[in-house]
């Protein structure tokens, strides 16, 4: 399979008085060419973390202290600032979950498509304004002509992350990053916006990674799936493999504890506690405190990343264990 | 037949714009009952006025006309100590567990608080005994009686949101969205938590959501709201198994599905039109796929059927 | 019941009530600690406060001189070891005039500002609470205050009643409340749109209570950067007031009065104008380094970055 994007070993950490504290912890990612992927997780699994550093984006004062991120041949962690520059917005781009923060009110949404053209190419205005109007037609903004002088508070939410992805495609990317891109729409939004997005994906052949929580997106559009936690991979599969044949008790419980539409529970399933603060992480395996399965070994040794099977990466020491209680849901998917 | 807890009728709130003659539709003659110890969920779009019917229904905000009648009172004609009787029974859970807890209060303080305003005189130490007892109920260790909460996470604050809802035994609690804000394994702990205490309480929750997942676990009833009216009322069951109104149906297929992925949807057309200028004729004829002619130009009554209730030309 | 934790105690008796009080103790002593660890500056700022207080106060003990006390024999006298600071042109020595004139503008920094503040505070709350035509009518007396330069506003009110320190307390107290109640009116307006003030008003919280327990506290950090800025604008308005001769009179020692007697003798004796002017500087920058701790311990939102 050709991988555009493979992250190996990746560590991310933040001085916190004097000790460091590993925000992402040796996370290994491979996006393949022309595929979704999805990154799920809660909030402080890492997964914005994960975005930040394929985009070279962490701030102070955290910082990558190992690993790599090699793109299409190139090693991210070791590139200049101004090859960076460079990188951005042409081949990597990246749509954020409140589209509002991320455009300029002042400005007419129309330019500031097109300044994200011009930067890159070498072409005039009338061809650049002309590219904006074919990408606002093409992420289906109706009447692209009129829709270009509008400041972006005159359009509604899903217009405006229509307008954010038109900006992140203009250039042809090879890998779009998705930060929750339809957390904040509503699900009728939501089911268009996705719908375009695996639109694009198969016309202009860019990769995407989708940052989300939501386990339904995740099932509508994503073809691999890495589930995350406190900094970590847990598990890595297909899809469908993922929701088939879940094997890490944190993917199990987020899975079993979402109240299922046409079905009658009386209670629903929790994972008992809280998520972790990375300052303060537990001995052995980061999920120990909240796992039904806890032995003796997990509280005292971290367990490694293990392939069950091609393409089934877990990080547990007892994955077969939950066999008996497995989440019921079963994952169809319609072609 | 069960008590009615609340009923609001005709209830008409508009907001004024910058402009002159023109106003935000937020709620547009809408009448409905809350029965005893039920959960009656309220669901739709953003902007569809869910969320205001919700603080009218408990006299947060004032409508411009209809009534909102608890114990045969119409509460916006009340005032003074008989409102503060009335407000007693009704409570309110928020979205946002950062917004709404009082950053310089700690937690004894904060679920005090109702304690204290409808119990003058009450000794100091018993109160405490109370807000620990609610702690505990909630799930709040009682060692963090002094923490402020900017110590705790969103789960943790929203338990304590609860703890001070709950705290009068309220006979009505406006639950506004209150997981959405929250990580989805903390979700189910706060949803189970709510319907524990339903169960231990007796109270009714009008639970105000947009995620139909959640609504199906928690509610008895939906109604579900379209730009400030309603579409549809029915039990939980019969709305997700058989919806009528042609919204409804949308909005359940428009759900991304782990048992159903990527099956060919029937997508809803456009954005949802503004509140300000209102389509005429039924307010979903611009979107719905089914729009004929009469949807165009006369609004359809809500009409009751075996207790279900549809606001729709094609359904009689 | 949500899986409890398994140290909690099923029942909540009396003893457990007296736990977390001793619990609140032990907090507070170790909040104490961080708090000064973390705000080095502005407790050292609180010091010199407090040393320039106790000066202030105990100024007829420390110096050896009247603050009036004239030598012509002594005029302009270089700094000596009788004169740390030299002495002026009546031959009266500097420090001990600094030191006096400290009393003054002190009072002059804390008081009025004190007292405008309050005002303005209580103002700004019933119209941003309360909203409407109360609003619109402190507003517009706001604005009217506001166009009025208050200086010129200082002086006509000093002019009617004649000079005096008293006066210039109550001139300083009246101007000055116009741009407090403004802040604290626009803040009031986005506090009380907050979800915890319209809990505590589903639960039938009385509006004065809301304003105290909700709303005023949320505003303190607010107003502790406003007085610790009104305080050197304050000193300034005296020095000012003094220099146009409605102020403090001659020869009362006020820094603001001995930096405009003294500005003639720049360039010979410069140590004339720089004492009471550095004394001017030192007493507004610890002011503004204490401000700035003080919000920060007091606003939990900062606290926690």
């Amino acid at each position: 399979m050709d991988n555009i994007l493979t992250i190996r070993d990746l560590k991310v950490a933040f001085q916190v008085k004097g000790k460091l504290a590993y925000a992402l912890d040796g996370i290994n990612i491979d996006i393949p060419k022309g595929k979704i992927v999805g990154i799920v997780g809660e909030s402080g699994c890492g997964k914005s973390m994960t975005a930040m550093s394929i985009m070279g984006l962490i701030k102070n004062p955290g910082k990558i202290v190992g690993g790599s991120i090699d793109f299409c041949s190139t090693e991210l962690t070791k590139i200049s600032v101004r090859d960076y520059a460079k990188i951005r917005g042409k081949d990597i781009s990246m749509i954020f979950q409140e589209p509002m923060t991320s455009l300029n009110p002042v400005v007419k949404v129309g330019k500031q498509v097109m300044e994200a053209i011009i930067l890159h190419e070498k072409i005039s205005k009338e061809e650049a304004k002309m590219r904006v109007i074919e990408i606002f037609n093409e992420v289906g903004i109706p009447e692209a002509e009129k829709r270009f002088n509008s400041y972006p508070h005159e359009l509604s939410g899903g217009l405006r992350q229509r307008v954010m992805i038109g900006m992140a495609m203009i250039c042809k990317p090879k890998l779009l990053i998705a930060d929750e891109p339809t957390t904040a729409l509503d699900v009728t939004i939501e089911a268009q916006i996705l719908k375009l997005m695996k639109k694009l994906c198969e016309s202009v052949g860019t990769s995407i990674i989708m940052i989300t929580h939501n386990m339904g997106v995740v099932a509508e559009i994503c073809d691999y799936v890495y589930v995350m936690y406190a900094g970590r991979v847990v598990e890595s599969t297909l899809t469908k493999t993922l929701f088939n044949e879940t094997a890490h008790p944190y993917t199990n419980g987020l899975l079993k504890s979402i109240p299922t539409i046409g079905k009658k529970q009386d209670r629903l399933y929790t994972i008992k506690g809280n998520v972790p603060n990375i300052l303060n992480l537990p001995e052995g395996c980061r999920f120990v405190d909240r796992c039904d399965y806890a032995q003796d070994i997990c509280f005292s040794s971290r367990p490694a990343d293990e392939y069950i099977k091609d393409n089934h990466m877990v990080s547990c020491f007892l994955y077969k264990r939950i066999e008996d209680e497995k989440c019921s849901i079963k994952f169809k998917k319609h072609s | 037949m069960k008590n009615v807890v609340l009923s609001l009728k005709n209830i008409v709130k508009e907001f004024p714009t910058s402009k002159k003659n023109k106003k935000v539709h937020a709620i547009s003659n809408v009448s409905l009952d809350i029965y005893e110890n039920e959960t009656l969920a309220l669901v739709g779009e953003s902007g569809c006025g869910k969320s205001t019917l919700g603080k009218c229904a408990i006299g947060l905000i004032s409508p411009n006309s209809g009534k909102s009648i608890f114990l045969n009172e119409n509460i916006y004609e009340k005032k003074g100590e008989e409102l503060k009787q009335i407000k007693k029974n009704l409570q309110i859970i928020f979205q946002d567990p950062y917004a709404s807890l009082n950053p310089r209060m700690t937690v004894g303080e904060i679920i005090a608080e109702p304690i204290i305003t409808h119990n003058k005189g009450m000794k100091k130490e018993d109160i405490k005994l109370k807000v620990l007892d609610l702690m505990e109920d909630v799930g709040i260790r009682k060692e963090y009686y002094n923490r402020y909460p900017h110590q705790f996470s969103g789960g943790q604050r929203q338990r304590i949101g609860i703890a001070r809802a709950i705290a009068l035994n309220p006979k009505l609690i406006v639950c506004d969205e209150p997981v959405s804000a929250l990580d989805v394994s903390i979700q189910s702990q706060v949803l189970n938590l709510l319907k524990d205490l339903q169960e231990k309480r007796k109270a009714s929750y009008l639970f105000i959501s947009h995620d139909l997942s959640v609504v199906n676990f928690i509610a008895d009833r939906v109604c579900v709201m379209f730009l400030g009216k309603i579409c549809e009322i029915g039990n939980t069951d019969d709305i997700f198994e058989n919806p009528l109104h042609p919204y409804t149906k949308l909005l359940l297929d428009a759900i991304p599905s782990i048992e159903n992925a990527g099956r060919q949807k029937e997508m809803l057309k456009g954005e949802i039109p503004s509140p300000i200028d209102v389509p005429s004729g039924c307010r979903f004829h611009t979107r719905c796929p089914y729009c004929m002619e009469v949807c165009r130009t006369d609004e359809p009554v809500l009409s009751e059927k075996n207790g279900r209730s549809v606001a729709c030309h094609r359904v009689k | 019941m949500v899986k409890k934790n398994d140290n909690m105690s099923k029942n909540i008796d009396r003893k457990s009530v007296a736990d977390t009080e001793i619990l609140m103790e032990e907090r507070f002593i170790e909040k104490l600690n961080t708090v000064i660890k973390q705000n080095k500056l502005a407790f050292f700022s609180l010091i010199v406060i407090f040393i320039i207080i106790l000066c202030a106060i105990f100024a007829n003990v420390i110096c050896a001189y009247g603050p009036n006390a004239q030598s012509l024999k002594d005029r302009l006298l270089a700094p000596s070891f009788a004169h740390p600071l030299g002495t002026d042109e009546l031959g009266r020595d500097t420090l001990t005039r600094v030191i006096y004139g400290a009393r003054i503008s002190l009072t002059i920094g804390l008081l009025p500002t004190f007292i405008s503040m309050t005002i303005g505070t209580i103002l700004g709350l019933i119209a941003g609470y309360f909203g409407g035509k109360i609003d619109f009518a402190i507003m517009r007396l706001a604005d009217i205050m506001l166009a009025f330069p208050s200086l010129l506003l200082a002086m006509v009110v000093m002019y009617t009643m004649g000079g005096g320190l008293i006066n210039i307390f109550i001139a300083l107290s009246l101007v000055n409340w116009a741009s407090t109640s403004r802040v604290i009116r626009s803040e009031t307006l986005s506090l009380s749109k907050k979800e915890y003030v319209e809990a505590a008003k589903s639960m039938g919280v009385s509006n004065a209570i809301i304003i105290f327990r909700h709303i005023l506290p949320n505003c303190i950090p607010t107003l502790v950067v406003l007085f610790t800025l009104s305080i050197p604008s304050a000193i300034l308005s005296e020095s000012s007031l003094s220099f146009l001769g409605v102020g403090a009179q001659p020869p009362t020692a006020s820094w603001g009065l001995m930096v405009v007697s003294a500005k003639k003798y720049l360039f010979t004796q410069p140590v004339l104008v720089l004492a009471p002017a550095m004394a001017i500087m030192i007493v507004v920058l610890a002011f503004n380094f204490l401000g700035d701790g003080l919000r920060d311990i007091l606003d939990p939102y900062l606290k926690e970055q």
